[in-house]
C-alpha cells in the first residue's frame, strides 16, 4: 500500500500522540481487583513486568501496586525519607553486577525488547518527577524503585537462562 | 495504554472502563503468557482485544468488502510547519472519524500493526482491512483538508 506523508509524519512523531493520562479512580479500581485476585504473595519477574506495562499508563498505579501487589518488597521499608540520588546509586550498582554476569550471552530479542520497555518506564518516571509538586515525589520514586526491582528481576531471570544454556553444553 | 483505548474507543469514560478491564485480563492471564512476544506487545494486544470487543458490543461493524473494489488513493498530505499544532490537529480529525475508519486507522497508523495482524484482531479479510484503511485515510485527509481551508 502506498503510504504517504501522513503516515510518515504521525511515524516520526508517535510518542507525542500519547499525552493523554486516565483518573486515579482508574488506577484504584485495577489495584482493588488485582490485590483481590493476587493470592500467592511471590513476586515473580513477570508479575513484575506486567507491572512495568501498567506503569507504562501512569505512575500513580506504580504507587498502588507497590503496596497492593509488592508489599513483600525489601526495599519497600526503607524507601520513604529517602533520596532518589542515593536510592538509584544502589539499583545502577545492582544493575551493573547482573549485567556483568551476562557477558557475552546472547539475550532473547523478548527479553532485550522488555528490558528497553523497562529502561524507557524508568525515563519517563524521572521526566515526570523533574516537574513534579513536592506531595506527587514520593509515589514517583516508588515507582521508580518498583521499576528498577523488575529490571533486576528480568536479569535475574536471564541469568537463570544463561547459567542452564552453558551446563548444557 | 490508555491512548490506545481512547483512539479506538474514542471515549473517555469508555476508554477507562475498557482499560481497567483489560488490565484486570492481563493479571489474570499471567500464568499463561508463554514469551512468545515482548510482554509490552502482549499486553498491548489483550488491550486493543478489549476495546474491540467493546465496539462490537456496540455494534460497531467492521464492513467486508468485495475483492473486486479498489483502494482509494488517498489524498496527498502536507504537514504544517508547527509540529505541535499538527499533532493536536490530526488527533481531534481522528477522533471525529466514524468508529469503524478510526479503529482501523488507529491500528494501522498509530499502533503499528499490519493488515494481516488487523484482519485478526477484527476478524476481516486483509483486503477488507486495506481498502478500510484507505478509505479511512482518504476521510481524515478530507476532515484535515476542511480545518485548513
Amino acid at each position: 500500500m502506498k503510504e504517504n506523508r501522513l503516515e510518515e509524519f504521525i511515524r516520526q512523531h508517535r510518542d507525542e500522540f500519547d499525552d493523554d493520562n486516565p483518573s486515579l479512580e482508574v488506577w484504584s479500581a485495577i489495584s482493588k481487583q488485582v490485590s483481590k485476585s493476587d493470592s500467592s504473595g511471590r513476586i515473580s519477574w513477570i508479575r513484575h513486568a506486567a507491572a512495568v506495562g501498567l506503569l507504562l499508563i501512569g505512575v500513580a498505579l506504580g504507587m498502588l501496586l507497590y503496596h497492593n501487589i509488592f508489599d513483600q518488597s525489601p526495599v519497600g521499608a526503607h524507601s520513604h525519607g529517602k533520596d532518589l540520588e542515593e536510592i538509584e546509586q544502589y539499583f545502577v550498582q545492582q544493575v551493573a553486577v547482573h549485567t556483568k554476569q551476562l557477558e557475552g550471552f546472547v539475550q532473547a530479542t523478548e527479553d532485550e525488547r522488555d528490558l528497553m520497555l523497562i529502561d524507557e518506564a524508568i525515563k519517563d518516571l524521572k521526566r515526570q518527577l523533574a516537574d513534579a509538586p513536592r506531595s506527587a515525589r514520593n509515589k514517583l520514586i516508588e515507582a521508580i524503585i518498583t521499576t528498577y526491582e523488575t529490571k533486576i528481576a528480568m536479569l535475574e531471570k536471564v541469568i537463570k537462562e544463561k547459567i542452564s544454556v552453558e551446563s548444557t553444553i | 495504554m490508555f491512548n490506545v483505548c481512547l483512539r479506538i474507543l474514542g471515549n473517555r469514560v469508555e476508554a477507562e472502563d475498557e482499560l481497567q478491564n483489560a488490565f484486570i485480563d492481563v493479571f489474570a492471564k499471567l500464568s499463561s503468557f508463554r514469551f512468545e512476544s515482548s510482554v509490552g506487545a502482549w499486553i498491548k494486544r489483550i488491550v486493543v482485544n478489549q476495546c474491540i470487543n467493546a465496539l462490537k458490543k456496540k455494534r460497531v461493524i467492521f464492513f467486508e468488502l468485495q475483492n473486486n473494489q479498489p483502494e482509494v488513493e488517498s489524498d496527498e498530505y502536507k504537514p504544517e510547519a508547527d509540529k505541535s499544532q499538527e499533532i493536536a490537529k490530526i488527533r481531534t480529525a481522528v477522533s471525529q472519524l466514524p468508529d469503524g475508519y478510526r479503529t482501523i486507522f488507529s491500528l494501522y497508523a498509530m499502533e503499528g500493526y499490519d493488515h494481516q495482524e488487523i484482519s485478526q484482531i477484527l476478524d476481516i479479510s486483509v483486503g477488507t482491512s486495506k481498502s478500510q484503511y484507505s478509505r479511512a485515510r482518504q476521510r481524515l485527509c478530507h476532515i484535515l483538508q476542511d480545518k485548513m481551508d
